[in-house]
């Protein structure tokens, strides 16, 4: 059915405009457009970004001549000698984002053979020499000089790709780099790239507070960032508590073994506790990326049957039904 | 309904004869009308989209009242022997816009006297200043989303997939901007106060988190009053 929507803004290819519901979409411009006026739309209507690159004219058909095919040949050699030097470029082009949190922080941009593009310290932590000393470095041939830099403690390490479909091998590739290390490993999507560089964090700490409720996700930077600070405090203390006692945490839910960590700050020094935690952190950051993914494709204005609201609260459909 | 190549024409497309036709049953036709348009209201607008080139308005279009007339006269005139409904409708309506659009044009190109503008121009002059205090609106809407780094764009950005969360939003939002605590907290800090905001509104905080840029431009409007945009949003509210 038409939608009625009110147009807010009109760029070059498109304008903005605010459904009856609040969304603003993007609607292909049309004439006499005007900003306030409100129109209805069809689905066609709703403008896909990919309109706005350029397409190339079609060329006449023209009659093939032995002159015109030796010109086309001597193009297509051109081509191809030119195709052989750009080959290797192309594999330059940015695949991921590899963020690593410990005692210093940093953020690598990655093509598709983990080769690495760039590198910076979002904290600052990292001097500049030391970051451009790792570009044109292979990612899994540089876990010692990559441990060195990031210093002492357990790695934050967030990774998303900015395009195709997920690697399922990236996860190991990267754990493999440090296996004798704790590692917080947090898969995002390439929104939650953009995200982060907008909220200044590196891509690890941004989905870190994503997954955080907020109340938690203060004091748990605070707790990455302060660990390295007292090192001698955050060593592990012989407690009294048994390693069941550690392990019956495994039991918990995130947001509950949050609670008892920020209620006894020591506990994050009992490495059974950090490592239930990590996990349990780990496994959010997996439930969110596969809600992502199975909501992407239901992106159907008239299809009301998915519900982010839904997803865990099931007594607020109970109010609103009421209501 | 659906419409076919066996459709009988005028009356028999709306289920009579000629004959039985009686004032009772002329409302059922005219019910039957309005029921037959309104399913088809996407195949009129998109008719009145192609050849006018621009969208149709929500508020009084002539060229899409024209297209609803000749609707109903290609609902009353149909033969069904000529082939596909359709293609008759759309034939029809083309005609009758084609028609319109050369009035429009000669007339444009006419003097128009002081006098004649004067006389047949008040409702447009009300309109107009309708929309420019809408206008006004918008800018000042976009202004207030700047103060939290946002533009439009985000908000096209992140507005949620699907129509109940964004109904959700817009109340979550509404009932926000009615607490002056929430209020003042999200001005003072210029970022949605999460945990605030799932507690006034019964949400938790992951459901507001993920939704948090659409919840907190959405409670501009509010907050800010805008009363244009306010009204468009009524039907969710």
């Amino acid at each position: 059915m038409p939608e009625k929507v009110l147009i807010l803004e009109i760029k070059e290819n498109y304008a903005l405009a605010m459904g009856s519901d609040g969304a603003i979409l993007r609607i292909r411009r049309k004439e006499k457009m005007a900003v306030g006026d409100s129109v209805y739309i069809l689905p066609e209507d709703i403008y896909q970004e990919s309109e706005g690159m350029g397409v190339l004219p079609l060329v006449p058909e023209r009659k093939m001549t032995g002159k015109r095919i030796r010109h086309l040949a001597a193009l297509a050699a051109s081509l191809a000698l030119i195709l052989t030097l750009l080959i290797p470029q192309f594999s330059m082009k940015a695949y991921a984002v590899v963020s690593m949190d410990a005692e210093h922080g940093m953020q690598m941009q990655v093509d598709r053979n983990y080769q690495i593009l760039s590198a910076v310290s979002p904290n600052g932590s990292v001097p500049q020499e030391t970051l451009d000393g790792l570009k044109g470095k292979d990612l899994r041939k540089s876990g010692a000089e990559l441990t060195q830099i990031l210093g002492k403690g357990p790695i934050l390490v967030g990774y998303a790709q900015r395009e195709g479909e997920k690697n399922p091998e990236s996860e190991a590739e990267i754990r493999s780099l440090f296996a004798d290390q704790e590692l917080i490993y947090l898969p995002g999507t390439s929104d939650d790239i953009q995200q982060a560089d907008a909220s200044s964090q590196s891509l690890g700490k941004y989905i870190l507070s994503m997954l955080l409720p907020e109340e938690h996700s203060d004091w748990l930077q605070e707790f990455y960032e302060g660990y390295y600070a007292e090192e001698d405090e955050t060593e592990e203390e012989d407690t009294p508590y048994h390693e069941a006692y550690w392990e019956s945490f495994a039991k918990m839910d995130l947001e509950a073994l949050l609670a008892a960590a920020k209620e006894n700050p020591d506990y994050m020094k009992n490495e059974i506790f950090r490592e239930i935690l990590s996990d349990k952190l780990e496994d959010a950051a997996d439930a969110l990326e596969d809600t992502l993914e199975d909501a992407e494709p239901e992106d159907d204005p008239e299809e009301d049957d998915l519900d982010d609201f839904d997803d865990d609260d099931s007594a607020e459909d109970d109010e609103e039904e009421d209501d | 309904m659906q419409l076919s190549l066996t459709m009988k024409p005028c009356f028999a497309t709306l289920g009579y004869k000629k004959s039985e036709v009686t004032p009772m049953k002329e409302m059922h036709k005219e019910e039957k009308l309005e029921s037959l348009i309104r399913q088809h209201m996407p195949f009129i607008i998109r008719t009145v989209s192609s050849v006018t080139g621009r969208y149709v308005s929500v508020e009084d279009d002539d060229a899409f009242s024209i297209a609803l007339s000749a609707f109903a006269e290609a609902v009353e005139r149909f033969d069904g022997e000529r082939g596909n409904f359709l293609s008759y409708a759309a034939l029809v309506i083309r005609s009758r816009l084609n028609t319109y659009l050369e009035k429009e044009r000669r007339y444009q190109e006419q003097v128009v006297s002081l006098e004649t503008m004067e006389e047949s121009g008040g409702a447009i002059a009300d309109r107009r200043e309708e929309n420019v205090e809408l206008q006004e609106e918008i800018r000042l809407y976009q202004e207030e989303l700047a103060k939290f780094g946002l533009t439009l764009e985000d908000m096209a950005e992140q507005s949620p997939k699907h129509r109940d969360t964004r109904i959700r939003g817009v109340r979550a939002a509404q009932q926000a901007s009615e607490n002056p605590q929430i209020v003042e907290e999200t001005y003072r800090k210029r970022k949605l106060p999460i945990r605030m905001v799932a507690a006034c509104c019964g949400f938790s905080e992951k459901i507001v988190k993920t939704s948090k840029v659409f919840i907190l431009g959405t409670m501009l409007v509010f907050v800010k009053q805008l009363t244009g945009l306010i009204s468009w949003l009524r039907d969710v509210r």
